[in-house]
């Protein structure tokens, strides 16, 4: 080191090794708050999970699932709950996807910024925010009166489409934003026609998205109560729903039954009914979680 | 020695072009002569870009864009009434500045993606379509062995050959190319116009640069842009040694852009 970079060298080592502990300090601090903002409400919530698990694990078993409701608690099953809120979710999400998707295309694709486009955009946003028992009332004014669909499956379904929609048109649109331009340029520059377009190249690359939009609809449709209960679902069903036009109930309505009952034991059935509909939505969560997983292995 | 002069290919006549109310071209009139490459050079904002794009009728797809005038291809005017844009596209085709191959298709889906996306693909040709298209874009060697691979997982200048070829599968007859090397290397930008060169045996090709040196190597004739406005366009030999316009001359040797 000659002379003349001696003074520099010496400022270079004050400012490269100056204390930064207040910062270092504030860092970690924030780090902390993250990791509590991750595991106490996750802790929480595996204290609820596991503490009704252990609840209704007694109670849990194949005589359980396939069995009817009954006035005692320890012969009482859930099968016309189970049986009838897969057909509500599969009929639900059949209504719900197709109109879901095409609205979403229409908005995303067609609409352009026009100010029906907007006033359109703006509605749906709000109608995610409305509260369930809302879509109940508009489900038993317009299914089951108007349309006389009656108290039935078709009714119930078609009302918690109606709640799950704004989720699947909302996220299908965010999904196929993320298509980027150039590839869609790509594919207009090779003699695409717009549907060619959305078909082959937008809908494939949205289909991740799409699908996680489902997910987030199934799961919050499976979990409803209050609009079945405004439509008419029965709260004691003795028999299997034997089609769209059949009367059902479901799990959380049978759930909910259990709970609100006095006698013991029903309090056990309660928390094995809760289990059956987490270990359910897990299922069918799964099966689109797998179906995403194939589409993006492509990508 | 000069080549004889070609066949004019494309004409415009006037051709102006907005994004939603600022007018980007001023009335560009210039022709393209057939299988030769017409560079296209200029400063960042020129209206380049803008004017290839609307040799196939792209421009119109941004929002708000328009454009105005005659593009004369093979004696039609692809802005008259009749024409459907879609058909004109499959007639004359685009290479893009980014490499966009379509991430969900393999190597061999991409090539055959504008047949299929168009519902025109034949499956008993669907192999030799691949292989022919491959090989014009100078990329066979390297992927013939793994044709059911992502498009995506490719080179940034294999990508860019594979868009090259996904273009030629469709069997175009004009090649519109927007920066293709812009995004590329050195050696991945050497290929691509050697390709060129290769290509216009068959094609015409109008390719959009930022590169002086890249309209010296590959093209036979050289336009100027500016603000909007055709400067200059000529041989590209002359343009480069005596242009006869004083902004040509002031920008290509580099004293503004």
């Amino acid at each position: 080191m000659n002379e003349a970079t001696a003074p520099r060298a010496r400022t270079a080592r004050a400012e490269l090794t100056a204390s930064r502990a207040g910062s270092k300090r504030l860092e970690k601090a924030f780090l902390a708050l993250c990791l509590v903002s991750v595991f106490a409400p996750l802790a929480l919530l595996l204290y609820l999970v596991g503490e009704t698990t252990l609840d209704g694990l007694g109670r849990l078993s194949w005589d359980f699932l396939t069995g009817y409701p009954s006035r005692k608690a320890e012969k009482a099953g859930i099968l016309p709950a189970l049986v009838g809120s897969v057909y509500l979710i599969t009929l639900a999400a059949g209504m719900a996807l197709p109109v879901g998707v095409g609205a979403a295309i229409y908005l995303e694709e067609y609409g352009g910024r026009s100010r029906l486009a907007r006033l359109i955009e703006v509605n749906i946003a709000n109608l995610a925010g409305v509260p369930s028992v809302i879509y109940g009332l508009l489900g038993l004014g317009v299914f089951v009166r108007f349309l006389g669909l009656d108290r039935s499956l078709l009714a119930g379904a078609a009302t918690l489409a109606l709640l799950v929609l704004p989720i699947v048109i909302i996220s299908s649109r965010e999904a196929m934003r993320t298509v980027q331009d150039n590839v869609r340029e790509a594919a207009y520059g090779l003699g695409a026609t717009r549907w060619q377009v959305i078909r082959s190249v937008i809908l494939p690359q949205a289909l991740p998205g799409i699908l996680t939009g489902a997910i987030l609809a199934v799961s919050r449709a499976m979990g409803e109560t209050a609009p079945l209960i405004v439509v008419g679902a029965l709260t004691y069903m003795t028999f299997l729903p034997d089609g769209p036009m059949s009367p059902f109930t479901a799990l959380p309505i049978q759930i909910f039954n259990w709970v609100s009952r006095p006698k013991a034991g029903f309090d056990i059935n309660a928390a094995a009914g809760i289990t059956v509909l987490l270990l359910t939505l897990l299922a069918m969560n799964a099966t689109a979680i797998w179906i995403r997983q194939r589409a993006q292995r492509r990508a | 020695m000069p080549d004889p002069i070609k066949p004019v290919r494309i004409e415009t006549r006037g051709l102006r072009a907005w994004f939603g109310a600022k007018e980007a071209l001023h009335g560009i009139d210039m022709v393209f002569h057939d299988r030769e490459v017409t560079a296209i050079i200029g400063p960042s904002g020129c209206g380049k870009s803008t004017f290839i794009r609307c040799l196939n009728r792209m421009h119109e797809l941004v929002r708000g864009a328009r454009a105005e005038g005659q593009v004369i291809l093979d004696d039609v005017d692809v802005y008259g009434k009749d024409v459907d844009p879609v058909l004109l596209r499959r007639k004359v085709g685009m290479v893009f500045q980014k490499p966009n191959p379509f991430p969900t298709m393999s190597i061999r889906e991409n090539v055959l993606s504008g047949l299929r996306l168009t519902g025109r693909l034949d499956r008993s040709r669907a192999e030799e379509i691949v292989e022919r298209s491959l090989r014009g874009a100078a990329l066979w060697d390297e992927v013939k062995d793994q044709l059911d691979k992502g498009g995506a997982s490719l080179s940034g200048g294999q990508q860019q050959r594979l868009c090259i070829a996904r273009s030629l599968a469709v069997e175009p007859e004009v090649l519109l190319m927007d920066e293709p090397a812009s995004a590329l290397d050195p050696i991945a930008t050497a290929r691509i116009e050697d390709l060129i060169h290769e290509l216009k045996e068959q094609y015409t090709i109008a390719i959009v640069t930022h590169s002086m040196q890249q309209a010296a190597r590959v093209s036979d004739r050289t336009a100027f842009f500016l603000m909007g406005d055709l400067v200059e366009v000529d041989d590209t030999d002359n343009i480069f040694t005596s242009p006869k316009d004083q902004r040509t001359e002031d920008y290509i040797t580099g004293k503004f852009g």
